[in-house]
């Protein structure tokens, strides 16, 4: 490749912006780690052979991430203390993160509902209509432009304790994040002028943390490279996520991950509906504010209560609705039972990793709870019992310890090596989700499989549907339902011009990969039977490509289209050999 | 400009320009031979098909493999498994053109993934020799040049099983096979490559693909055998139908239970019957290769893919 001095479009205009000039930046300048939690968020980096977690001017390391819309220019909690009265007065938003990048059709939002601040629906598959009320007007914004407006400050104070520019950083993010919203947040990402170097689930996070302290020890004792199996179970305001890593050597491979979008939030929403209805039924025909603007009021109090149920067997919730005071004793096991389903939920996912990572209980070494929800007693038992009755890991600050495997992994990415071998490690990382593409009507063909090591490529070949047809769409979707339109949606490219032939002739080879830093890229060629090249140039498209994670668009197609753009598996023919 | 920009964009560019593009006229050369090479391939392939005289088409496919040896495959180690029952399949169609194109299709998707980026690194020095410093290479594997050091792009002839130092046969210590998988990835992995000149970083790409796309293969009992007896010729549909009634009816029963909402203590009761048939299947297909008995190996592996499919829905039940 020739060098040339002229001017580089970046592949994609939006994402990324600060890469050109990294060169001229020094080249050992470490990524910053930065763990962007729903509710809290901290940012930590390699400095002096260890990690360290930063803190904001008021010495808080974990600091709380909405976006107090108040004046002007917006801060967040980053900067800016806020009362209680504040954060739920409209002003300020929050859960920003749990609403990145999903349709107003999405569960998550539909809850969302109930906050002070405006989430405006219409229930189509389209964008949430986001709005803070500042000064007795609703003034719009997006969840990535709060996003940003917490990752600028995060910057700025990694600026100053660093006492120089961050242009980089590595992120943790929910396993169960789509492609999509992965995009939403690298976009955030870059309107705070970050370049992503990788964003990693939680959990593969912690694995890396793990997987230098075995070296630790290693180097410590002299023991023999053996290796470890070890779950993580992470849960947090707005995200449960569980991942089987096994580690040897200071590499850790992951076995396994899995996510779901549940967490403290909910287990508060439920505890609040449950005080609410029982208010309800109590007084009859009440008129008043409807319940959701209601629920916004008890929430905080909820959630006292929620961390007042980890320490004590019961807690008092009180209250003020419709200017009555209530009081109402919560014990544990009724704060269980209101839950019953997050809990239901929560064991699904670890039983459900234990089982795709092909791991038996017997065979963990270790059980690592992190995050601010794996407190809650309940949650500890059941993924501890889960686990085999294991006792838990106690080696983390169960609210750092993501922080500080992404600012471990800025480090190693960003090429710094350390002469007491600390960052002598490798994290290797899984598909969280299936991806491939459509066919034969609404039947989704995997391509590459959920938890396959990353980088990873495959390619397949289908055919056309029906005589003659020249065009087919590749729809490219992502998750592990069996039917296409259940999954989520990436995106759709035509290939035109295919040479009208027999159906099930055209060879359309499809080639999808995933690089190290998780890009996806889909490839695709069309062969006809005795032509020696590729009939029609490559397409190649590098996914997501649609700009919003929204369903609608296939059945658009379809409804203009109908079977005229299908794709086919390759029928197969009688295997040959012996099949007794 | 990241290592991802410049591989992409060294890709793309070598995609765009026509085939002779490329810097030097030594690299160019090898390169047309060894396009060369691979048409004239394909036509003896072709020839050899179209020809009226031998009415048996089915297995030329075959013959180009005994001719060119498996490394006109080895080309395309990530994507072997589906390219070559793609190839199958169109050799079974009984069609001499399924049959080229089958094999154009490889060549093709050759050029649909970066190995084109392995093949041009290959044709630019001579492929016995070290590009970086020339030095000769003695052993296969040949991933680091003893004398400088310099990453190699991976020799198309390696199997999986010498990548991992593994002896060709079925059985296989997972445990080792893991470590190292990870201690290459450790030297491999793109992660892990900073500051390294393009030519190297791309090889690094290539050789972490190859390694994970062969620990993929190695690491599960049914992929191993189909990789085993591909290695000897023979490719088997891992989907392929048996007829074995017996074995169909049993499978049926299970899937008939499976449907009816069985309890979790019936389901780890039907687990374990399957996995007790998929043991008997393996220690079958391990006899059966160790005989050389050919026959016998496809029949057991294709039990045990059917009870590795069975498996899985079990598992999927018991969730």
């Amino acid at each position: 490749m020739a060098e040339q001095s002229g001017y580089t479009v970046a592949s994609d205009g939006e994402n990324n912006p600060v890469e050109e000039s990294q060169s001229s930046l020094s080249p050992l300048q470490t990524a910053v780690g930065i763990d962007l939690g729903s509710r809290f968020c901290s940012v930590a980096v390699w400095r002096d052979s260890k990690v360290e977690v930063l803190s904001n001017p008021r010495s808080l390391r974990r600091m709380p991430s909405h976006v107090l819309f108040k004046s002007d220019i917006p801060c967040s909690g980053v900067s800016a203390p806020i009362s209680d009265v504040e954060l739920y007065s409209g002003t300020a938003i929050y859960r920003a993160k749990c609403l990145l990048g999903r349709a107003d059709t999405d569960q998550v939002v539909q809850t969302c509902k109930n906050c002070p601040f405006l989430v405006q629906t219409l229930d189509i598959g389209a964008r949430p209509f986001l709005a803070a009320l500042v000064d007795g007007v609703w003034r719009s914004t997006t969840p990535e432009e709060v996003l940003a407006i917490v990752l600028v400050e995060l910057r700025a104070m990694a600026e100053a304790h660093l006492g120089h520019t961050v242009r980089s950083a590595v992120l943790t993010m929910p396993a169960s994040f789509s492609r999509f919203q992965q995009t939403r947040l690298e976009r955030a990402c870059a309107m705070a002028g970050l370049h992503v170097l990788r964003l990693m689930p939680e959990p593969t996070a912690v694995a890396l943390l793990y997987a230098q302290e075995q070296q630790k020890a290693l180097h410590g004792n002299m023991g023999s490279g053996i290796e470890k199996n070890v779950l993580i179970f992470n849960a947090g305001a707005g995200f449960c996520d569980v991942a089987i890593a096994a580690t040897a050597g200071g590499v850790s491979q992951i076995r396994a991950v899995a996510g779901d979008s549940i967490g403290g939030d909910a287990m508060v929403q439920n505890l609040v509906n449950h005080v609410l209805n029982e208010y309800a039924s109590s007084v009859e025909g009440k008129s008043g504010p409807p319940f959701s603007k209601l629920s916004a009021q008890v929430v905080p109090v909820a959630e006292k209560v929620m961390h007042a149920l980890s320490t004590s067997a019961s807690a008092v919730l009180e209250c003020e609705i419709h200017e009555r005071r209530i009081s109402r004793s919560i014990t544990r096991e009724e704060f269980e039972r209101i839950n019953e389903d997050i809990l239901k939920r929560c064991e699904a996912l670890v039983m459900q990793c234990l089982q795709q990572g092909q791991t038996i209980v017997d065979s963990l070494d270790d059980v690592i709870l992190v995050g601010g929800v794996s407190n809650v007693p309940a949650i500890r038992s059941l993924v501890l019992k889960a686990c085999g009755g294991k006792q838990a890991y106690k080696g983390f600050n169960p609210l750092e310890a993501a922080v500080q495997g992404a600012a471990m992994e800025g480090a190693i990415a960003s090429g710094l090596t350390d002469s007491s071998g600390r960052l002598d490690l490798l994290t290797i990382q899984a598909m969280p989700h299936s991806v491939g593409i459509r066919v034969s009507g609404d039947e989704f063909l995997p391509v590459l499989q959920k938890n396959g090591a990353i980088p990873a490529r495959r390619d397949i070949v289908v055919t056309t549907s029906y005589d003659k047809q020249t065009e087919a769409l590749i729809i490219v979707y992502e998750g592990e339902s069996r039917q296409a339109s259940e999954n989520h949606l990436l995106g759709f490219f035509k290939l035109t011009g295919i040479p009208p032939a027999p159906k099930g002739t055209p060879l359309i080879s499809l080639c999808m990969d995933v690089d190290a830093s998780d890009v996806l890229r889909v490839v695709v060629g069309v062969c006809m039977p005795g032509v020696e090249k590729p009939v029609l140039p490559l397409v190649e498209v590098r996914m997501p490509t649609i700009d919003d994670g929204h369903g609608w668009c296939t059945d658009a197609i379809r409804s203009k289209y109908g079977l005229l753009l299908e794709l086919d598996v390759l029928p197969l023919p009688k295997p040959p050999g012996p099949s007794a | 400009m990241s290592f991802l920009k410049k591989t992409l964009l060294c890709w793309s560019s070598k995609q765009l320009r026509p085939h002779g593009a490329l810097q030097s006229s030594s690299s160019y050369a090898s390169q047309v031979q060894d396009a060369g090479n691979k048409r004239a391939f394909v036509e003896k392939a072709k020839c050899s098909a179209n020809d009226g005289s031998h009415p048996i088409k089915d297995n030329c496919l075959m013959v180009g493999l005994a001719e060119h040896g498996p490394s006109a495959f080895h080309n395309i180690p990530l994507n072997m498994d589906m390219g070559i029952s793609h190839m199958q399949r169109n050799t079974y169609v009984c069609s001499s053109y399924a049959t080229t194109s089958g094999l154009k299709s490889r060549i093709f998707s050759m050029k649909l993934t970066r190995h084109v980026q392995t093949l041009s690194t290959q044709t630019r020095t001579s492929k016995a020799q070290c590009w970086s410093c020339g030095r000769t290479k003695s052993e296969k594997g040949f991933l680091l040049c003893p004398s400088c050091n310099a990453v190699q792009a991976p020799d198309p002839d390696i199997t999986y099983f010498e990548i991992f130092d593994q002896d060709q046969k079925f059985e296989m210590d997972l445990k080792d096979l893991e470590t190292k998988y990870k201690s290459l990835m450790k030297r491999l992995h793109p992660d892990l490559t900073h500051g390294k000149s393009t030519e190297e970083n791309e090889n690094y790409a290539h050789w972490s693909a190859l390694v994970t796309a062969a620990y993929t293969v190695l690491l599960k009992p049914v992929s191993r055998a189909t990789y085993l007896l591909k290695l000897r010729g023979i490719h088997v549909e891992e989907e392929g139908t048996v007829t074995d009634s017996e074995l169909i009816m049993e499978v049926m029963e299970i899937r008939e239970t499976l449907q009816s909402k069985p309890t979790k203590d019936v389901l780890e009761q039907l687990n374990k019957q399957a996995m007790a048939r998929m043991d008997e299947w393996s220690r079958a297909f391990k006899t059966a290769l160790e005989e050389g008995n050919d026959t016998a190996a496809v029949g057991a592996l294709q039990r045990m893919s059917y009870f590795g499919r069975v498996c899985e829905d079990i598992n999927r039940e018991l969730l």
